[in-house]
């Protein structure tokens, strides 16, 4: 009984509620009129809804009707003086505020027009479309494959220095100032802060800069730049380092104007085929930027890639082929039961970057930077004093200097493949040697030699929209740079001190003036962390002009484009050097470049399809401080002969987009002539620390390359990058060689007979052919292989003189002269990848496999030994000269890099 | 909330940098070799017998060092000695004050060495390829880890004090003995040898002194760090400490350094 | 007396020259689309799955931005007004999340005088977001409007935008418009083409059916058609072609569209190249029917028939995506710009 009641009572309680529910539901809002929002009273609202459901609105312009079924309906308003508003509601089961609803004032039609035509001043606008303009927010299809897929060869884009490519960050020219090198290890380890970049290729223009004939790439590292989110990945790997680890977060522009972005990594260990390389490296990055207004923005960029990494060391094939492997690292010992590395890279060199803009209207658009880089450069290496020389393949270790005893020979083999100390360095054997020390000073030490930089980089950019097909950028640069060079005492190995002193002087001078490094403190005790041994600053100041121009019309394009300045470079001694006691210590001359650019360019597009361009350039810079003094470590004098680089470059190109198919061809010729070099070496003939400067160096690099992307099939795609040049030398340059320890002049500029060699150290011929795939559920997959050929081993310019030549038959002179070609090789390599979108969160990986093929004999550079061998009879005279061994580097095996990211 | 993590993350790797630089513990202390010698010096210079002699025995010799290259005037080899004599070890490496120390106890396995014997003075080395030398340098590092061992470091020999004529015999050859007052009557030149410079090849200086009426030629390479350094006039007396050695009939002796000159 | 008259004799006849060259002069009506990429209310809306878009959500969604985009709107076709000469007679749009911000759109200051009026119905679709249509009344007079559903065989459970079709006349002729958001390119390009072609097909079966019934009814097609012109769902299943010769009944479709996309023009970007989603297709009658009043017309400044609003302001000026489509968001990242497609439109020209 009471069951059955309590069930009535809640049915009932429920039909009351779904009752009041259903009561509670209906449409309600607010009549305005269109301009001023002012509430209309009197509003007929009809709506039909079955049968015609109707309110009227109030002093307030609001109304309500409830209890609607539900559906979809229309809905009439209607007043005086107001055309009627058409809505159509879709009424659910609670009370929906339609808001705001609108009434047009009834006017009549020709009145109305003829006031708005007025508005529109038909005569001056214009209604032209743009032509579509190519976009370039990934790099070009070629450079995006061969700036990755080649780097295994160490390639040179077009047979041209790394120096010869623009790197800007955050608008700023950021290549070294003291060798023009491309500074990317200033940020390494912060992948994710660097992504956002525009890049030029050849001899395009950029937003930035006149830059020169072999492209540039800007990065845009302010917060603001950075994708929005937080970024996590975890890398193992096996061909550079072991394992990364990697955080980024972003905040993306906050209404408040605010952005900040964060990001930190680490990359620990070595590789799987050389010993002794590894990686303890950090890299830290901030940045906090301020839209102040809609017109000025400011960003502050800070970041530092702290790095310590044990080098590698090339060998000859000798020791190559008597060990077994292409991978031998003479770098490294056993201490300690750990490998040692004696050539280990410290450094840690901090940015930091204030960037400042200012857009007063959308003409113009005004841009400040300043940065400032400073910190401690450092390289490690061996050095020793009245004792045997510790590296292990040095070429009295070698079985070859036994060739005519074969009986040491294999002796000098087995001690290579059983004793570690006899492969590598022993470390062990130079502790003992110091311990033995009489008075505690060392015979081996660890050197650190620093170039420690101060760098202060300004600029001053206007890019003006002078019309809606010309744009103006000017721009006012300056730069100076204070770089200490020194080397200090990294580790005693076992001893207590050293003694500042020339020893190759002193084997030459006995004692005396000669034989002081630094005459104002001779014969200085040093310790670890002292400096000693040569010290000196190079101070570098330019500043420049420049400006580009751009029109674009009917399809047609064209730039112009020019800078002009100024380069000064000197160098300060520290020491007052004992052989040169006059030329040593103090300022040397001031020596001034005016340098200059002038690029023009010429472009026609038809639709965004096909577009063809040629552009030329003519280019005058200056030499570098490092290449500019004969001997830097020692003295201030200038090399002979010093002057600018003289480039001329011209390329045509055609770029093709049309329905997925990405082309480039390119045609490129470029003469530089005039160019300065400068090699420091230990000399055994001289025995002693030798320089060859060299002056006049021409060359010619001409060849075409060509980019390809064709879509196949869906999510497949075919990618091909080609490139085939010439380059030579196109002249005899002279060398002069001179020595640290005296100021004799051993070769005076004598002539180097190289013209019509190549160039060394890039492939000539690179073609890499792959297919890349992406499945519409995020996966990725690729294969490609490459193959490089017409490679060449860089040059000791003394086997091309004629003083190398002396006492040589035929035969052996052209043996003498003969550059190395390197045999032609095939790489294959592989990639696969995964993403998941789960929610907001993104979890993915990505595998690579490089040189799937596993081939260890692809050569990717080395050198000519910069020695001669003297060739005595039994009195003692000489009689010729023959080459030492080449070293060389090869080709890592099969690596492997997996990299799994999780962003959010 | 995530933010956090990742932003404890970033902090966590930015300190991290600070630290961690590889540090390598020193290597141990040197051990010095313990090996009885099973031969005396002057056994084994007595194994050479009419020409190169390759060692077949295992022949262990131990001496001490008494010769040092410091200061360029001995190249490439050295000398030890013990109660029975002094040989010369054509060890072939340089520098090698700084690891076979004057005063060092040298253990040497003779086996599959070969002595040789040149204008009478018997040394210790490996085959020679050269006909007119019966033995040549050991070289190698791994043939000179089989063969020469380091033992302790103790005080350097007290040179032999030759007084009269007489002490100077063959069985003193290889030795460090000090001529005592013996007089300049002889030399080649007015510095002790003559440096090469340009053209100018190194020569030897020779400085013939006599103790009684036995002459002994004091031969300096020009080579020398104290080369250029003036040697005394004729008939200057002085005490030479040296290493006694011989070209076929003449005595000679090899200076350590000019420590070894004490003019009277 | 004599004087006053003389007066109001020269008067009427000013007003009347006046009068009868603002009506005998032919009349341009531009007819836009543009896509507004996700403009929503800070409101969260219950029921649709609007959160993203409210201050606490993703894209942190509140007055200041919302405000922001508006007067961005407002700028784009205030500009675009400026370029053709007068306010569009009938703009469609896309990617909106319900009246309210209509309303707010026609009440912007520059836009206000145009006294648009708002044809528009919720849409199905999950994301909430509407197609809508505004038009002048002094142009065009309305007469209906409905929500055509767009259904999926073989997928029940799929929802996505309704197709609006509204009519009425311009000058005296009957105009049927249809403002389109087809379905995306979600999970591939080929795998959704089915999805856009089921939607092509509504539009299809409408205007036929109309056609048989009023031979003489002229068509437009407007949207973002998430398909390039040349793409089955456009250029087979709704038949527009890139010919006028190509349309023979008063059915058939002419899409001026095609000939840009061909010559590489796009309305939107993506990996470095340009589609052209946003259509605007006429009928026969606008193009080849010699007895119509209201025509097609062209741009002196343009050889093709169709227009697209790609001015340097919409674009991105400089950085690594340099002369992309200046957007409104970049993932959750606020850049405060307009949209991701540029707008598109023809002219009608009533030959009066």
């Amino acid at each position: 009984m009471k069951i059955r009641a309590t069930f009535i009572f809640t049915a009932l309680m429920l039909l009351f509620a779904c009752g009041m529910y259903a009561q509670s539901n209906g449409i309600k809002g607010k009549v305005v009129n269109r301009e001023g929002r002012l509430p209309v009273k009197g509003a007929k609202v009809v709506l039909m809804a079955g049968t015609e459901m109707s309110a009227v609105t109030s002093e307030t312009g609001e109304f309500q009707i409830t209890d609607i079924p539900l559906g979809t309906y229309s809905l009439v308003v209607t007043a005086s003086d107001f055309q009627p508003a058409r809505l159509n509601v879709k009424v659910e089961n609670y009370m929906k505020d339609l808001n705001f609803i609108t009434l047009v004032a009834a006017v009549t039609v020709k009145n109305q027009d003829a006031a708005m035509m007025a508005d529109f001043d038909t005569e001056s606008s214009s209604d032209a479309q743009a032509i579509p303009v190519i976009l370039t927010s990934s790099k070009d299809v070629y450079e995006n494959i061969a700036g990755y897929k080649f780097s295994d060869i160490r390639f040179k884009n077009r047979g041209y220095e790394s120096e010869t490519s623009a790197v800007y960050l955050n608008g700023l020219y950021f290549n070294d100032a003291l060798t023009g090198y491309s500074p990317w290890s200033l940020w390494t380890g912060l992948n994710e802060a660097t992504r956002n970049q525009e890049s030029s290729t050849g001899l395009d223009i950029s937003d930035y800069g006149v830059s020169g004939f072999n492209g540039s790439t800007n990065i845009n590292a302010t917060a603001s730049q950075m994708r929005k989110g937080n970024r996590f990945s975890v890398v193992n790997a096996s061909g550079q380092y072991r394992f990364r680890l990697m955080a980024t977060i972003a905040s993306g522009e906050k209404d408040n104007g605010w952005s900040y972005a964060l990001s930190a990594s680490t990359r620990m260990g070595g590789n799987d085929w050389v010993n002794g390389v590894y990686y303890n490296a950090f890299a830290w990055f901030a940045s906090v930027e301020k839209r102040l207004n809609e017109k000025h923005r400011v960003a502050l960029t800070l970041f530092g890639s702290p790095t310590e990494r044990g080098t590698q060391g090339s060998s000859t094939q000798e020791v190559y082929d008597m060990i077994g492997s292409n991978y031998y690292n003479p770098n490294w010992g056993y201490q300690d039961g750990k490998i040692r590395n004696s050539r280990v890279r410290k450094n840690h060199e901090p940015v930091a970057i204030l960037n400042y803009t200012f857009t007063p209207n959308d003409k113009i658009n005004l841009k400040a930077a300043v940065s400032y880089r400073f910190g401690k450069n450092g390289y490690s290496a061996l050095d020793w004093y009245d004792a045997p020389d510790p590296r292990p393949d040095y070429y009295r270790n070698l079985p070859s200097y036994y060739e005519d005893d074969p009986y040491k020979a294999s002796y000098i083999r087995e001690g290579w493949l059983t004793d570690w100390n006899i492969r590598q360095i022993n470390w062990d054997k130079m502790y003992d040697v110091n311990r033995n020390s009489e008075d505690g000073r060392s015979q081996y030490i660890l050197e650190e030699r620093h170039t420690d930089q101060q760098d202060l980089n300004a600029k001053l950019q206007a890019a003006i929209n002078l019309s809606a097909a010309s744009k103006l950028n000017v721009g006012a640069e300056l730069r100076f740079n204070k770089t200490d060079y020194y080397k200090t005492i990294k580790d005693l190995l076992g001893g207590e001190h050293w003694i500042d002193i020339d020893k190759f002087a002193e084997r030459d001078f006995a004692s005396g003036d000669a034989i002081q490094n630094d005459l104002n403190h001779p014969n200085r005790v040093v310790k670890k962390g002292d400096r000693y041994g040569y010290s000196y600053l190079a101070h570098v100041q330019n500043y420049k002009g420049w400006f580009s121009y751009k029109f674009s019309k009917h399809g047609f394009e064209a730039y112009l484009a020019g800078e002009a300045g100024n380069t000064t470079f000197w160098r300060e001694g520290l020491y007052r050097k004992g052989l040169f006691p006059d030329n040593s210590y103090g300022n040397s001359e001031k020596l001034n470049f005016f340098t200059y650019t002038a690029k023009g360019g010429l472009a026609y597009s038809i639709g965004g399809m096909h577009r063809i361009y040629a552009n030329v350039a003519y280019i005058e810079s200056a030499p570098f401080f490092q290449e500019s003094f004969v001997s830097p470590r020692t003295r201030n004098s200038v090399v002979d002969g010093l002057t600018t680089e003289k480039t001329m470059s011209a390329d045509i190109n055609y770029s093709l987009r049309l329905q997925g198919v990405k082309l480039r061809l390119t045609g490129f010729y470029t003469t530089i002539k005039d160019q300065t070099n400068l090699i420091s070496f230990y000399d055994d003939i001289s025995r002693s620390f030798s320089n060859f400067s060299m002056t006049g160096i021409d060359q010619v690099n001409a060849g075409v390359e060509l980019g390809l992307s064709v879509p196949v099939a869906t999510g497949l795609s075919a990618e091909a990058a080609f490139s085939y040049g010439k380059y030579v030398y196109s002249s005899n340059p002279y060398v002069t060689q001179t020595v640290d320890n005296s100021n004799e002049v051993i070769l005076q500029n004598e002539r180097v007979y190289w013209e019509d060699y190549k160039i060394p150290s890039s492939p000539q011929t690179a073609l890499n052919v792959g297919l890349d795939y992406k499945s519409p559920n995020s996966i990725y997959a690729g294969v490609d292989m490459s193959y490089y050929d017409q490679m060449y081993l860089d040059m000791n310019p003394v086997y091309r003189t004629d003083f190398a030549q002396v006492g040589l038959s035929a035969e052996e002179s052209a043996a003498m002269r003969r550059q190395e070609k390197f045999k032609g090789a095939a790489v294959l390599n592989a990639n696969i990848g995964k993403s998941w979108y789960i929610g907001s969160y993104n979890i993915g990986f990505s595998l690579e496999i490089k040189n799937i093929l596993n081939n260890q004999s692809i050569k990717t550079g080395g050198y000519e030994q910069m020695r001669l061998k003297a060739n005595e009879d039994s009195n003692g005279t000489i009689l010729n000269y023959s080459r030492f061994d080449s070293k060389y580097f090869y080709m890592f095996g099969t690596t492997y890099y997996l990299n799994l990211y999780f962003r959010f | 909330m995530k933010k956090i993590y990742n932003i404890i993350l970033i902090a966590a790797l930015t300190l991290f940098s600070a630290s961690c630089t590889k540090t390598f513990d020193e290597p141990d202390e040197f051990v010095p070799v313990n090996m009885e010698p099973t031969h005396t010096i002057a056994q084994l210079k007595a194994m050479r017998i009419g020409g190169s002699t390759e060692v077949l025995e295992n022949v262990i010799v131990s001496g001490k060092v008494v010769s040092s290259d410091a200061e360029g005037n001995f190249y490439r080899t050295f000398f030890i000695q013990d109660e029975t004599g002094g040989i010369e070890i054509k060890i072939g490496k340089t520098n090698l004050q700084s690891y076979y120390k004057e005063g060092q106890t040298i253990v040497v396995k003779a086996r599959h060495l070969t002595l040789g014997s040149y204008g009478g003075m018997v040394s210790l080395g490996e085959r020679s390829l050269e006909s007119k030398y019966e033995n040549g340098y050991i070289d190698t590092d791994l043939r000179i880890n089989e063969t020469i061992f380091r033992g302790s470091l103790g005080p350097k020999v007290t040179p032999l004090e030759i007084t009269d004529q007489s002490q100077i015999t063959d069985s003193r050859l290889g030795t460090l003995v000090t001529l005592k007052n013996a007089k300049l009557i002889k030399r080649n030149m007015a510095t002790w040898a003559q440096k090469a410079s340009g053209t100018v090849e190194a020569v030897y200086g020779e400085h013939t002194f006599q103790i009684g009426t036995k002459s002994v030629l004091v031969r300096t390479s020009g080579y020398a760090k104290f080369a250029s350094e003036p040697a005394p006039s004729l008939n200057t007396i002085a005490d030479v400490t040296g290493i006694l050695t011989k070209y076929n009939t003449t005595y000679q002796l090899v200076l350590n350094s000019l420590d070894g000159v004490v003019v009277k | 007396m004599a004087r006053l008259s003389r007066v109001l004799i020269i008067a009427t006849a000013i007003l009347l020259f006046a009068i009868n060259s603002l009506s005998s002069q032919p009349r341009r009506y531009p007819v836009a689309f543009y896509n507004l990429e996700n403009l929503f209310d800070t409101i969260d809306t219950p029921n649709v799955v609007d959160e993203e878009f409210t201050p606490s959500g993703p894209y942190q969604w509140g007055s200041q931005r919302y405000y922001k985009k508006l007067s961005n709107i407002e700028e784009v076709f205030y500009r675009l007004s400026q370029a053709t000469g007068s306010f569009p007679a009938v703009i469609g749009m896309s990617e909106l999340e319900n009246r309210n911000v209509l309303e707010d759109i026609v009440s912007l200051p520059k836009l206000v005088k145009a006294n648009y009026q708002i044809v528009h119905y919720d849409s199905p679709d999950v994301r909430g977001v509407d197609v809508a249509l505004i038009y002048r009344p002094s142009v065009f007079n309305y007469e209906g409007s409905s929500s055509l559903r767009v259904k999926v065989e073989g997928r029940p459970d799929f929802k996505t935008r309704d197709i609006l079709m509204t009519w009425g006349t311009i000058d005296g002729e009957k105009f049927y418009f249809f403002v389109c958001h087809w379905p995306s390119r979600r999970g591939g390009e080929q795998t959704s083409e089915p999805l856009r072609c089921a939607a092509a097909k509504v539009a299809r079966d409408a205007i036929d059916s109309v056609s048989k019934i009023d031979p003489k009814a002229s068509f437009i097609l407007m949207g973002d058609l998430n398909d390039d012109p040349v793409n089955r769902s456009i250029y087979e299943v709704l038949g527009a072609k890139g010919k006028m010769s190509e349309a023979k009944n008063p059915g058939d479709m002419f899409n001026p569209f095609h000939a840009m996309f061909k010559a590489g023009y796009g309305s939107l970007a993506y990996q470095d190249s340009w589609n052209l989603f946003d259509n605007i297709a006429v009928s026969y009658n606008l193009i080849n029917n010699p007895k119509q009043k209201v025509v097609l017309a062209k741009s002196d400044n343009n050889k093709f028939w169709g227009n697209i609003f790609n001015r340097s302001f919409l674009t991105q000026q400089s950085g690594q995506y340099k002369n992309y489509p200046l957007r409104t968001f970049v993932g959750t990242n606020f850049q405060g710009g307009y949209s991701d497609h540029f707008p598109v439109f023809i002219y009608l020209l009533s030959k009066q």
